[in-house]
């Protein structure tokens, strides 16, 4: 099985160019790496031109494979997501034309002005990693990662997702304003000769690492008190009235896998409390329904609610396949 | 001036008028009567009055006295006899008229002067014995080949036949077999008596004191009037206030034994007898009554001056012997003596006696000896009511002991009390009923006591004059005091305070070292803690790492600034205190949560470092400077 340490060079690389990319949004672009390590999806929640799309694509160039961008409208049709069959007249028969959702990396660009119907489209693609065009499937590459975006402000002629589709992401983020260095290291950065965009456009990682990496991450060691600790808390959520709905054992499934990626970020090859509350509050953003949803207070609150296990685990199991 | 029960009766009262007229004043405001004249009509002010009067006037005739209802009432109840006030032969009939009516108990039936209820008047259980354990065999029968000193010789051999009119004040362990002991035990319908309460109950009807060899025999009869007080207000219960009260009993078991068949004068009772009470008997005149109707035979048995008829009830309260307070005080209740009465064994056996009595010569005097004895003949021997010794036998306790290896309980008991007159305690048989659990009839809620319950057993002089019973046959169990969990507790609290009463300087020097060691409880154990972690050696890393986890948790709960339970320790620690080291949560963190275990001796030496040092670093004093610093 591959060790966490064997890929640190790697992760340090990707958290360095990303971080290149977003000035002072350490946070975010960890947040982030855990997601596509974790075979997660991100909801990207904030104002135009605060660096979604920037975002996405220097991710996507970072981990070398193939960028595609859907800007949702209200007459976005579900083939223009998935792709469609066209007939050819020279072999006079039908051929499979993909859409962009066959990339390694897709930034759905304001999902929440699609119509339901395409929204759907993108369901089975999330969580199934494939796409039924006319009977027929056809299937995603591993590595796929949806990095969709809403405009919080302008709710008019916008479908909001729904609860179903909400679960499909793992996290709900907010990059936000930069702060006032970083705004200016940012203009500095801006003025770039030929030679160094280039060499910042290199892809960090080589084919198949990413792979390698997230079947590592999936290895990754938690002991039953600390499966125990995310039930518990999962329990919180489904008691405590102040939910509309707790989390769903998809949801805590999740949790589980980005505590992992948390800890595979960190060097480790085990998974620590620490892990499980550092992701919290992202997962919470989009799993938790409530009347502050994804408030730091109600993070805070459910937290506070569960004892961290400290004792020492003799009986361990590892959890996962392994690489 | 009213008592508890009356004045709850008017509290009661006071409360149901008050809702009365409230429910009757709100009825009032929402009825829309309305005069002819358009004029609402004034509250009914004498319908208020006369419910208050009603209520306070059910009130006083309630609470006038503690039995009121029976007195004010009588007639308005049913009853089978009526009330005295009527007619004062009412009660003669059934004897359940006041006594039904005002409940302390419905079924009182007790010894009455009248006609009706006198029968023959036996003075002795002669009988009784007789029936269960068969005719005693006369002693010119008995072939004696045994050294006897001229005296009792002499008169052994001067009566020419049984002495019938000594022969219920004795009992010879020479007894004819019984042949119909099947049939007498299938009639246990016609029970002598019927005892309602726990069991087992020892009932003592007749005391011997004297041992000739072949016979106990009573001791003499003074027929003094039984001293009696009645403490409680309806005067039914009659305290026995002129016995010597033992310093092991304790508790307080109540029986109601109900007269069946049993024609005696003598009152079956238990031996630790405190109070008793009869149906009847109640009332301003019951302690005079009493006290002309019973009177001591001897210590320890009463007799009633009329035979009690069958179906009178007598309620008794007892009091049962505490072990714990035997086995404390060893030499004080129970001690030996070298002279004086109950004391004196027949030559002949005297060898017999002690040969027994030196197995337990070792063991602490006082009631260790007699439990050793007691334990030694229920294990070793079995119990055969129907065994009985040979004529020609001389020596009833090595016949016990060495041949039949068994008997019945009358020998079991002379064997016992010899033997402890052998050591010196003085003793004495005592005979009457032992109330069987194992017969308990529970449809019927009574345990029936008939013939073939008729029992011996032992009682041993307490230096306070009174008589400590055991029983040494197997198969018979004595009540034991079983004391509440209250009760030990009170227990041991008076012993801690009189141990302490008699150290004064010593106990308050101890009591400020528990104080003073309560007050810094926490310290201490923080300071143990600390020892522990950095000199004691521990099973593993694991251990180490937990333990020194466990010291940082109790030194920052002891500055003020406690880690939540929510709180891992990274979090709390690491971003807080410089002095703990990355490495230490690290390892810890491994040890925790990891799944590789590490075992080498460099690994093991790092741990070792890393714990000390953050137990040194990492101070009480230091917590508490960072906690103010927030």
């Amino acid at each position: 099985m591959n060790e966490p340490a064997q890929f640190q060079a790697a992760v340090a690389e990707l958290r360095d160019r990303l971080n290149n990319i977003l000035h002072g949004k350490r946070e975010v672009v960890e947040h982030v790496l855990t997601c596509l390590l974790a075979r997660g999806h991100i909801l990207l929640e904030d104002l135009p031109g605060l660096g979604k799309t920037t975002l996405a694509r220097g991710l996507t160039e970072a981990v070398g494979g193939r960028f595609a961008r859907l800007q949702c409208t209200p007459d976005l049709l579900p083939n223009d997501i998935t792709g469609f069959n066209l007939f050819n007249q020279k072999s006079r028969e039908f051929e499979f034309v993909p859409g962009p959702i066959f990339s390694d990396v897709l930034l759905a660009d304001e999902i929440n002005r699609a119509t339901p119907r395409a929204q759907s489209a993108l369901l089975e693609a999330m969580a199934e990693r494939q796409v039924t065009v006319d009977n027929e499937r056809h299937h995603l590459c591993n590595e796929f990662f949806v990095i969709a975006t809403q405009n919080p402000i302008e709710h008019h002629g916008t479908y909001p997702l729904p609860e179903a589709q909400l679960d499909r992401f793992a996290m709900k983020l907010c990059i936000g304003y930069p702060a006032f260095e970083n705004e200016v290291q940012m203009l500095q950065d801006a003025v770039v000769t030929d030679t160094d965009s280039e060499d910042a456009c290199a892809p960090v990682l080589q084919p198949g690492d990413l792979a390698r990496m997230q079947a590592t991450v999936a290895g990754l060691t938690i002991v039953p008190k600390l499966q125990e600790y995310l039930v518990q808390l999962a329990n919180v959520t489904r008691d405590d009235a102040a939910f509309h709905h707790g989390l769903s054992p998809r949801a805590v499934l999740m949790w589980q896998r980005l505590s992992q990626a948390r800890a595979f970020l960190d060097g480790r090859s085990f998974v620590t409390p620490d892990d499980i509350q550092v992701v919290a509050p992202p997962l919470f953003n989009i799993h938790i329904s409530a009347a502050q949803q994804g408030s730091i207070r109600t993070v805070e609150d459910v937290l506070a609610k569960v004892a961290v296990p400290t004792g020492i685990e003799r009986a361990r199991t590892v959890v996962g396949k392994g690489a | 001036m009213l008592n508890a029960q009356a004045t709850h009766v008017w509290l009661i009262v006071l409360h149901g008028g008050l809702i009365a007229v409230w429910l009757a004043s709100r009825y009032w405001c929402h009825v829309s009567a309305v005069s002819a004249n358009g004029v609402r009509p004034a509250a009914p002010i004498w319908a208020y009055g006369f419910i208050v009067l009603v209520m306070t006037g059910t009130s006083f005739i309630v609470s006038r006295s503690a039995n009121g209802v029976a007195k004010n009432w009588g007639e308005w109840l049913p009853s089978s006899g009526g009330s005295r006030r009527a007619n004062s032969s009412a009660l003669l009939g059934a004897g359940d008229g006041d006594w039904a009516v005002s409940g302390p108990n419905a079924r009182g039936t007790g010894a009455v002067d009248s006609e009706y209820f006198l029968e023959s008047e036996l003075s002795s259980m002669y009988d009784v014995m007789t029936d269960a354990y068969g005719e005693p065999i006369p002693p010119d029968q008995l072939f004696r080949a045994i050294f006897v000193d001229e005296e009792q010789f002499l008169d052994r051999d001067g009566r020419k036949a049984p002495d019938f009119g000594e022969a219920g004040r004795q009992f010879s362990l020479y007894r004819e077999t019984l042949q119909n002991r099947q049939q007498q035990a299938s009639e246990d319908a016609k029970a002598l008596l019927y005892v309602e309460g726990g069991g087992p109950l020892h009932l003592c009807t007749t005391i011997y004191d004297s041992f000739d060899g072949i016979s106990w025999h009573e001791p003499p009869v003074i027929d003094h009037r039984c001293h009696l007080e009645s403490r409680d207000p309806d005067h039914s219960w009659l305290w026995l206030t002129d016995r010597p009260a033992l310093d092991c009993l304790n508790g307080c078991r109540l029986h109601t034994l109900r007269f069946g068949t049993l024609s005696t004068d003598r009152v079956p009772l238990p031996s630790y007898m405190e109070r008793f009470r009869l149906g009847k008997a109640g009332g301003a005149n019951a302690q005079q009554w009493a006290m002309e109707t019973f009177a001591w035979v001897y210590d320890g048995v009463i007799r009633a001056r009329h035979c009690l008829p069958s179906g009178a009830f007598f309620e008794v309260a007892s009091q049962s012997i505490d072990e714990s307070k035997l086995a404390l005080a060893k030499p004080a209740i129970l001690s030996r003596d070298t002279k004086g009465d109950n004391l004196e064994i027949p030559k002949h056996l005297e060898a017999s006696a002690a040969n027994l009595a030196r197995q337990f010569e070792d063991m602490p005097a006082g009631w260790p000896q007699i439990q050793g004895l007691t334990a030694h003949l229920r294990q070793h021997y079995a119990h055969d009511r129907d065994a009985s010794l040979p004529p020609t036998c001389d020596d009833p306790i090595h016949y016990l002991l060495h041949q039949a290896r068994g008997g019945p309980d009358y020998q079991f008991a002379t064997a016992a009390a010899l033997a402890l007159r052998s050591l010196g305690y003085p003793t004495r048989v005592v005979s009457g009923f032992y109330v069987d659990p194992k017969k308990y009839v529970a449809a019927a809620g009574y345990t029936p006591v008939t013939k073939d319950d008729a029992h011996f057993w032992v009682e041993v002089k307490s230096a306070d004059g009174g008589w400590v019973k055991f029983d040494p046959t197997p198969g018979f169990e004595l009540h034991r005091y079983r004391p509440t969990l209250l009760g030990s507790v009170l227990d041991s609290v008076g012993q801690v305070w009189a141990f302490a009463a008699a150290r004064p300087v010593r106990s308050c020097f101890l009591l400020a070292v528990l104080v003073a060691c309560w007050w810094r409880r926490w310290w201490i154990v923080e300071r143990c803690l600390t020892v522990r972690c950095l000199l004691a050696p521990f099973r593993d890393d694991q251990a180490r790492l937990a333990m020194t986890l466990r010291l940082l948790d109790l030194r920052s709960r002891l500055a003020g600034a406690a880690r939540q339970p929510h709180v891992t320790p990274r979090d709390w620690y690491g971003r807080r205190h410089d002095a703990i080291s990355d490495a230490f949560l690290t390892q810890l963190y491994a040890a925790s949560y990891g799944n590789t275990t590490c075992a080498t001796e460099d690994h093991k030496k790092t741990i070792t470092h890393l714990c000390r040092k953050v137990v040194r670093r990492l101070s009480r004093r230091q917590l508490q400077r960072t906690s103010a610093d927030e």
